[in-house]
């Protein structure tokens, strides 16, 4: 009697250990994105921000300082409009405690190299070069009297894929919640560096578009 | 028994059913494997169709004027000829020779710099190019949404009646894959299928593959790099080429070799289309200092007649790449 307890008992373990292996509860993870200092920029330095958007993807979450969990086939635009708040959904195993994410900014050359995709890759979206293909891995738009160019406007189109002109950057969030993350795109840490009377724009890929991506990625941190 | 028949006969009819829209391009045994990957993303019939619709349909333009074949017209081996730079919508000129649209399945990089790495991407500079259809894909989409014929149209090649910009150009790019030209004289003379070269074109041919070879080779007739060809810049375009895209000083002025399938009928020549006519590009090479072939006046006439034996009347006739309306 004892022995078929145990059977049954070691039966049930597995099982149950079996759907924990290969039907894994997902929860959602919600991220969010602030941009700080629109207000500021705009009473202080006179500068407008029109546009932020830029892609997210292959992203992985963390527990003590090991990958527990990526997805490398997420791909989202975070596209502010007229917000400074974006916040995306995804979806993680329930039984892994995140403290850490990390993820790349914009689309890797794998992608880039079978064409266009769709869905938040969809060229309608407005972050494809069309005449010199590629996804933009981030767009940051707006007016700023400081420039000397039409309508004043400051253009930083940031792409490129081949391996000599490649700005993709992997973002660090070394602090998050177990189920979210919040996320803090500090405008000041790119417009105190860009002088934007010497250069209002970039709109191609290459040596400066890698440079200012080392820039872009520096805004990047864990909200406090 | 009999349930193993029935089950045969199912399988057979779902393995029929799935491939029954698969397109497949025919080409000689004895050329190269395609660069593009059929097997990996195999070309459909109804995809096929629409992409053809849409490359004739001037609603792609800002005015409704101007369609892909306004610039590669299927007469004339899907360019235009009797233009050195291609003018598009307002009549506004361009800056280049537009190119023609011949074995596109074997290149890697598009446009005479290399500027569209992949054939899905393509359509989308001269939408997008204030000289050519100054439009928008976002346009094009809004457009099209409008239409019921074309919300149809997308649903029997994309399976829903959504317009998106991916599938526009990927509609776009699988027509222009299913553009391939092999039935030159050249080719039936080389496959042995009843024709043979006149003594001059044979004479042409040799001396072909003596000086020409290299770069325009066979059976494409371009080995799809990108090169020098001796000619000078023109300073009122001052195009550096392959430049433009790599920023690498080694690439000012490499420009991509074209084919030379049909070459009789896609003139001017160049990418700046400064060549009216065939005469004029062998003077240039038998005399630049930078890059001189020898050829004496024998020689290139025997080439003309040649060159000439790479145009491909069926090619430039096939009902199935010609007009095809919506309505």
């Amino acid at each position: 009697m004892k022995q078929i307890k145990n059977c049954t008992l070691l039966f049930v373990f597995f099982i149950s250990s079996y759907s924990n292996l290969y039907s894994q509860k997902l929860v959602p993870f919600d991220i969010s994105f602030q941009l700080i200092g629109m207000k500021s920029l705009e009473k202080l330095n006179d500068i407008q921000i029109e546009t932020c958007k830029f892609y997210i993807s292959n992203i992985k979450f963390y527990s003590n300082s090991s990958v527990l969990y990526g997805n490398s086939n997420f791909y989202k635009l975070i596209d502010f409009k007229s917000d400074t708040s974006v916040v995306i959904t995804t979806q993680i195993p329930s039984n892994i405690y995140v403290d850490a994410i990390s993820f790349d900014l914009g689309i890797d050359s794998n992608v880039n190299k079978q064409g266009i995709q769709g869905g938040d890759l969809d060229p309608t979206m407005g972050m494809y070069w069309s005449w010199q293909s590629g996804y933009i891995n981030f767009k940051l738009e707006g007016i700023s009297p400081k420039c000397n160019t039409r309508k004043n406007k400051f253009q930083y189109h940031i792409g490129g894929f081949t391996a000599d002109q490649y700005p993709l950057q992997t973002i660090n969030i070394h602090k998050t919640n177990k189920n979210n993350a919040s996320i803090a795109i500090d405008l000041f840490t790119f417009f105190n560096y860009i002088v934007l009377d010497k250069e209002p724009s970039i709109m191609i890929p290459g040596k400066r578009a890698v440079e200012l991506s080392n820039i872009v990625k520096s805004m990047f941190s864990a909200s406090k | 028994m009999k349930k193993y028949l029935y089950l045969f006969l199912l399988i057979i009819f779902i393995i029929s059913f799935k491939s029954k829209n698969e397109y497949v391009i025919s080409y000689p045994k004895s050329w190269p494997e395609p660069a593009y990957d059929f097997k990996k993303y195999p070309l459909d019939s109804a995809k096929v169709q629409l992409g053809r619709i849409l490359f004739y349909d001037p609603k792609l333009s800002r005015d409704g004027t101007i369609s892909c074949a306004s610039c590669h017209l299927q007469q004339t081996g899907f360019t235009h000829i009797d233009h050195d730079l291609s003018h598009g919508i307002d009549g506004k000129i361009g800056k280049r020779n537009s190119l023609a649209l011949i074995n596109l399945a074997w290149s890697k990089q598009f446009m005479w710099d290399g500027a569209i790495h992949h054939i899905d991407a393509q359509a989308l500079a001269p939408i997008s190019n204030p000289d050519e259809m100054d439009n928008s894909i976002n346009q094009v989409v809004a457009t099209l949404r409008k239409s019921k014929a074309y919300k149809n149209k997308f649903a029997e090649a994309w399976g829903d009646t959504t317009i998106t910009g991916e599938r526009v150009l990927k509609s776009i790019a699988q027509f222009c894959l299913t553009l391939v030209s092999s039935h030159s004289k050249y080719d039936k003379v080389i496959n042995k299928t009843g024709e043979e070269f006149s003594v001059i074109e044979q004479k042409g041919y040799e001396v072909f593959k003596a000086k020409c070879n290299s770069c325009h080779t066979e059976p494409l007739f371009t080995n799809n790099t990108f090169q020098k060809n001796g000619i000078e810049i023109d300073t009122s375009l001052n195009d550096i080429g392959r430049m433009l895209v790599t920023q690498k000083a080694k690439d000012s002025l490499l420009f991509k070799v074209p084919t030379l399938r049909n070459i009789a009928v896609t003139y001017p020549y160049m990418h700046d289309g400064r060549f009216a006519n065939i005469q004029m590009v062998l003077f240039h090479y038998s005399t630049n200092t930078k890059m001189r072939i020898e050829l004496g006046e024998q020689d290139k006439k025997a080439l003309i007649a040649f060159l000439k034996t790479l145009t491909d009347e069926a090619f430039l006739r096939d009902k199935a790449y010609s007009f095809l309306s919506i309505e």
